[in-house]
């Protein structure tokens, strides 16, 4: 009895821990180094293969990547030449925000997607 | 012998008993009051009448307390102090609701972040708030438009920034971005000396509604953060510069936690509208944050 009381605290515990909204491992590392620029080919590599993981493996509350996410890593396809998939992933960007309609469409006519 | 040895006795009484003082008070005394009265009678000039000792009743120790303090309290009012210890101390609760009235009632749901206007010598100032500012305002709610493409935005059009996109175009990043509110900042200055784990930043920072060109939210901060000791090292892996510049991002992290820390929630947060009753800065505000972690 002692041990079914312990594990139902202990499970009420983890339960009522606050999980956040989005869950962004290295998003600011990855998005400042990218923003700033001057990486090579192989650094450019290894940004996008890591920010992959943000976008196609999101956690967090909702469990979808945060705002903004799916546009940026659309981007980085873009500028390596994916731009199928670059499309594919502004697309996802309105369908998980709204709000991003009229920017993802200006951006999409913008880069003749 | 015994002459001598009365005579030293008797000098001995007079100055014990302050004898000589006596007798020059006693007689002093008279000789100027009869001097003061022939001058008198030569000159016909009248005497001045000797000024009796009013009484007076010393001030007790608590009186004197009362005098002093109800001095320094018209001292205080005079410049312009009048909160008392309590109210300095301990303010009364500011309900979000009353000073975010405005926010309450459009109910954003996106926000712009214009590029910001780097006046600070940090080189990437304007990229590192970026960032930060992305994460933090996402992380309460809101849906922020991508940095990389703002950020390209920015390098083709330089005037695509806080210094000159004014609050009176606001209603044109509504039309081309669809976003509810405009963030205009401007950063001041990122010091960090390399002996020092502190980092100093000053900001300025004010949302601007795209529908009706209120201003919702204005804040000057200046941040103070000292990094804990000793230093992270930057792992191989990491795509940092350097240390200084983890730790300058680190703290302008802290920043934007500490200025948004009262902004309501958005669309996205479960306390979303659920925050009205909770603790609020004034809505107009500079202040000065200094932070030393454990």
């Amino acid at each position: 009895m002692r041990k079914f009381i312990i594990l139902s605290v202990i499970c009420f515990a983890f339960c009522s821990c606050n999980k956040a909204l989005y869950l962004h491992y290295n998003y600011d590392e990855l998005i400042y180094t990218y923003v700033k620029g001057g990486w090579s080919d192989k650094d450019n590599k290894k940004i996008v293969k890591q920010y992959k993981k943000i976008v196609d493996v999101p956690k967090g509350k909702d469990i979808i990547p945060p705002p903004g996410s799916c546009a940026d890593y659309g981007f980085m396809l873009f500028k390596q030449g994916d731009t199928v998939k670059a499309k594919e992933y502004f697309q996802k960007e309105i369908l998980l925000y709204p709000e991003s309609r009229s920017y993802m469409n200006k951006l999409l006519n913008d880069l003749d997607l | 012998m015994k002459q001598l040895i009365y005579l030293f006795a008797m000098a001995f009484l007079f100055t014990a008993c302050n004898v000589t003082d006596k007798v020059k008070d006693k007689y002093l005394k008279e000789d100027e009051i009869r001097t003061e009265d022939i001058l008198a009678e030569i000159t016909g000039e009248k005497k001045n009448e000797p000024i009796k000792d009013t009484t007076v009743n010393p001030i007790s120790k608590k009186e004197l307390k009362r005098l002093a303090k109800e001095q320094k309290r018209r001292e205080k009012e005079l410049a312009g102090d009048t909160l008392n210890f309590f109210e300095k101390n301990f303010p009364k609760k500011i309900r979000r609701d009353s000073i975010y009235s405005k926010v309450y009632k459009e109910l954003p749901r996106s926000i712009f972040v214009v590029y910001p206007w780097n006046r600070s010598k940090n080189q990437y100032g304007d990229k590192l708030f970026l960032t930060a500012l992305t994460k933090e305002l996402s992380i309460k709610g809101y849906y922020l438009f991508p940095v990389t493409s703002l950020d390209e935005h920015a390098k083709m059009d330089t005037l695509f920034n806080s210094h000159w996109l004014t609050a009176a175009k606001t209603p044109l990043i509504y039309k081309e971005y669809g976003a509810d509110i405009a963030l205009f900042i401007t950063i001041f200055s990122i010091n960090k000396e390399y002996w020092s784990t502190q980092t100093e930043i000053v900001a300025d920072y004010t949302m601007i509604s795209t529908h009706t060109h209120d201003t919702l939210f204005h804040r000057q901060a200046t941040f103070s953060y000292r990094s804990p000791f000793p230093l992270k090292d930057k792992s191989e892996d990491s795509f940092w510069e350097s240390s200084k510049e983890m730790q300058i991002y680190e703290a302008i992290e802290q920043m934007q936690h500490y200025v948004f820390l009262d902004f309501p929630y958005g669309p996205y947060h479960k306390e979303y509208l659920k925050d009205k009753k909770k603790f609020s800065h004034s809505n107009y505000m500079n202040y000065k944050i200094s932070i030393i972690p454990d």
